[in-house]
């Protein structure tokens, strides 16, 4: 027994040895983003963006290191064993573009994952295959309660002897064009159905006949090429069902929760970027401009930039992780993620804006990068209609609440919340699609608020000498909100199933969210390492009192030593080259 | 696209929520005095209405301010709960950190709220983002330095080629874009009014930088009306281009109805 504990640790171990290798290694190549030598740098970027290409460098580097490689189970040749590990690597290329990072990353993996959900042996070994090849795959995913151009989707597959034919058309899918496969649900007389199907750039030219619709410009992630599809009766031979004829809303289910926290953890990459940029800029000014580190101004959009960056990165945490660990809670949390983060990071870049004043709309230059990632940001949510499925996810959620608080409350295990553990079971996809049976955070959130203080009290009114008391004084109002968010999803669901929800469930969403969020930063703070950034009181203070912010409450101040505290670490990982995430990763050299 | 006058509580919203179906955008103004809820409504039923915001209202002393305060926030829910298809105390208004008022978990609808004098100011789009803001048009702005405090030098450089006459009303053109823009990205006066700017009345609108070279691109838009004969009132629009515009045969209520997940497991 002692052997195979051993063994595991060694696995783990050696897991994340290699998950920071690759990261690092990635970095590496890509160097420094701002050598205007480099020609990964910054400039060569910005003029891809305006060319409305990716980088043609950047896509060989990518090739030479095999990103697809990410996407692809182990047990199918590749290295994707841990959710929270394949964000990490692709926060590396988002740090670079976004576009570069869907268009020649993300927008596989989101194809690819319906594959490993629900496909033959058969279609996960030739989807595997051709991933390692370099191929590419695009998708269209079912379209959620609330449309717009990039999730409507008017498909439909009528049986045909032993197999299907397709017609109707999806306005906006990127990469169409560049795809090797293509996963595509169509209505079907069964319901909804996914199809693996040879895409335009199939090497055997078994694509041929799908029909693309103009390339589509966009606002942002300009390299990226968006076009759309139409099938007229398109053959679809037997064999290219992915399961069985209906499965389709099944599949998307066990998709959703391994897409939504993952691609949005990528994403962390751009903000990144752009907190980096706006310091550099806030460094480069004099003492007496407004504009730097010495206007209280600047040191506020600055720090609370790095705040929410770390509420982001502590949410997409348990969002990917919890497809190891907490498989049935995984679809919420992954919706919590899919909800909240596009609306908190385009924020912070609104609120990064006004240190860089007019350079926030530089084109190019040392700053230009700041403008294509206020662009590029917006797109990768979705806007409204991005974020309708996970809400009504959140309201299932929601109405689901009063049933689940008689389950005994245990906390939700400590190796969700560990950045660095590798010791997750791995995802199995066929749990992924269990109704919830608990709430582990919500949970988890008393018992930690009382451990955060130190003592059973809670509540305390003062901060005290240290930031100790802080993270207990936040915490306690995160439980504040919490008991009222019970009470107020007991009066939700105590109307007779089968009507219409009342439209305060829009805001009791938004506040479930805004605790989830809070909880998740609870339990990287309840769990960390003993040393480190991490192991210091300030982050959780100031992240916990920013959430109390975004619920509405004002009262609860970090002492402003706090925030000097933060712009400490900011100013250091800026110079030391670091990320401004949970890993304070080494980038760029 | 036009500001549309509402006369009162009892007025119908229809030119509102078609504004709104058909443009995706719409900006409303009312005077106060139409707004003020009436003497001996029901208090319960006011603070129902008014959701988290009559904790403050109770505690503003009787004043003008605290009519537009109040005012204000009835125009605001009752414009997006009848667009919306629901009711003024089933929606939370609530406050950004930096201030800006949304409608909590709704981003189907963004709004934008302003006062002043007996004017108010609420604008709604389906878009992204929604900023605006309204002055008096003859407020005094000229000779007080407004125009070094707000202006780009570019912007200086098209006021002095303004007649003498109108220059006032120009600036003050400027300022309300200044705020809209400003307030739609949440950042109120944060954002130094010296560091981006407007063209000419006339033209279609974008953010310019200082020395008049494009800042924003097509996915902002801008507009300014006067009103009342007497106010300014400018909006800024932000919309990404997810091309949620109405499908033809698109209608209200916006609020998709949530449908209780419950009742197809019963």
């Amino acid at each position: 027994m002692t052997t195979a504990v051993t063994t595991t640790v060694d696995r783990a171990d050696s897991s994340e040895a290699a998950v920071q290798e690759r990261v690092a290694r990635l970095e590496y190549d890509f160097g420094d983003l701002d050598d205007p030598g480099n020609p990964l740098g910054v400039q060569q970027f910005l003029a891809a963006d305006a060319g409305r290409r990716l980088l043609p460098a950047a896509e060989r580097l990518l090739d030479a290191f095999g990103l697809n490689a990410e996407f692809v189970p182990g047990e199918l040749g590749g290295r994707l064993d841990r959710l929270d590990a394949l964000a990490r690597v692709l926060r590396v290329v988002f740090r670079r573009d976004a576009a570069l990072g869907l268009g020649h990353g993300l927008t596989s993996y989101l194809a690819a994952v319906v594959v490993w959900a629900g496909g033959s042996a058969r279609q996960r070994r030739d989807t595997a295959g051709l991933l390692l090849d370099g191929g590419r795959m695009a998708c269209a995913y079912p379209e959620p309660p609330q449309g717009n151009d990039f999730l409507r989707n008017r498909l439909t597959a009528l049986p045909d002897g032993t197999g299907h034919r397709l017609s109707g058309r999806k306005e906006a899918v990127n990469n169409a064009g560049r795809a090797d496969a293509l996963v595509l649900f169509a209505h079907t007389p069964d319901g909804l159905s996914a199809f693996l199907v040879p895409g335009p750039a199939d090497a055997a030219g078994r694509g041929r006949e799908v029909g693309l619709l103009p390339r589509r410009p966009t606002a942002g992630v300009r390299g990226c090429v968006i076009e759309g599809l139409t099938f007229d009766r398109h053959p679809l031979p037997a064999g290219h069902l992915l399961g069985a004829a209906g499965d389709g809303a099944r599949l998307a289910e066990r998709a959703f929760p391994l897409t939504r926290g993952a691609g949005l953890s990528m994403a962390l990459g751009c903000a990144d970027t752009a907190l980096r940029t706006t310091v550099a800029f806030a460094r480069a000014h004099r003492s007496r401009s407004r504009a730097s580190l010495h206007s209280a101004r600047t040191r506020t959009a600055l720090v609370g930039a790095f705040t929410d960056l770390l509420v982001c990165d502590c949410l997409s945490l348990v969002a990917t992780r919890a497809a190891h660990v907490l498989p049935r809670e995984s679809r919420t949390l992954a919706a919590v993620a899919k909800y909240l983060l596009p609306t908190v990071l385009n924020e912070t870049m609104d609120d990064l804006s006004i240190v860089l004043g007019a350079e926030s709309y530089a084109p190019d230059g040392s700053y230009g990068v700041f403008r294509r990632t206020a662009r590029d940001l917006p797109m990768i949510g979705l806007g409204s209609a991005g974020a309708s499925a996970s809400r009504a996810v959140l309201v299932a959620q929601l109405l689901r609440l009063p049933s689940l608080t008689a389950a005994p409350a245990t906390d939700a295990p400590a190796v969700l919340f560990r950045p660095f553990d590798a010791g997750l079971p791995p995802c199995r996809p066929e749990d992924l699609e269990l109704t919830p049976d608990r709430d582990s955070l919500l949970d988890s959130v008393e018992a930690w608020a009382r451990d955060a203080d130190g003592t059973a009290s809670g509540g305390r009114r003062t901060y005290g000498d240290a930031y100790g008391g802080a993270p207990a004084e936040a915490a306690a109002v995160l439980v504040a909100h919490l008991r009222a968010l019970r009470a107020d999803c007991a009066e939700l669901a105590a109307r007779p199933a089968g009507h219409p929800v009342s439209p305060r469930a829009y805001a009791l969403a938004d506040r479930y969210a805004l605790i989830v969020a809070g909880a998740a930063c609870l339990g990287v703070w309840r769990h960390r390492p003993p040393g480190g950034f991490l192991a210091d009181p300030v982050w959780a203070a100031m992240t916990l009192t920013r959430i109390a912010g975004r619920l509405g409450t004002r009262a609860v101040r970090p002492p402003a030593s706090a925030a000097d505290h933060m712009l400490t670490e900011l100013l250091h990982r800026f110079d030391d080259a670091r990320s401004y995430d949970l890993y304070s990763t080494a980038i760029g050299r | 696209m036009r500001s549309v006058r509402q006369r009162g509580p009892g007025e119908s919203w229809g030119a509102v929520c078609r504004a709104v179906v058909e443009q995706g955008t719409c900006v409303v103004h009312a005077l106060v005095d139409d707004w003020l809820p009436p003497e001996g409504r029901d208090p319960r039923a006011l603070a129902a209405d008014l959701g988290a915001d009559h904790e403050r209202y109770a505690r503003m002393p009787a004043s003008r301010n605290r009519d537009r305060f109040v005012a204000s926030r009835l125009l605001l829910k009752s414009a997006a709960s009848a667009v919306l298809g629901t009711l003024p105390r089933e929606l939370e208004l609530a406050y950004k950190p930096g201030g800006r008022p949304y409608l909590r978990g709704i981003d189907q609808l963004d709004v934008g709220l302003s006062h002043t004098d007996g004017l108010l100011v609420v604008g709604l789009t389906r878009f992204g983002r929604i900023g605006v803001d309204t002055e008096p048009a003859d407020r005094r702005m000229l000779e007080l330095g407004t125009e070094l405090k707000a202006c780009t030098p570019f912007e200086l450089e098209a006021l002095e080629r303004v007649p003498a006459e109108r220059r006032n009303h120009e600036l003050v053109r400027l300022w309300t874009l200044k705020e809209a823009y400003s307030k739609a990205i949440g950042q109120g006066l944060r954002f130094r009014f010296t560091e981006f700017g407007f063209g000419p009345q006339g033209e279609r609108l974008s953010v310019l930088r200082p020395d008049g070279t494009p800042g924003t691109g097509r996915e902002w838009s801008f507009h300014s009306w006067l009103v009342e004969d007497a106010y300014t009132v400018s909006a800024a629009v932000h919309d990404p281009g997810f091309g949620d515009r109405p499908q033809s045969g698109a209608d209200l209520p916006l609020l998709p109805v949530l449908v209780d997940p419950r009742s197809s497991a019963s």
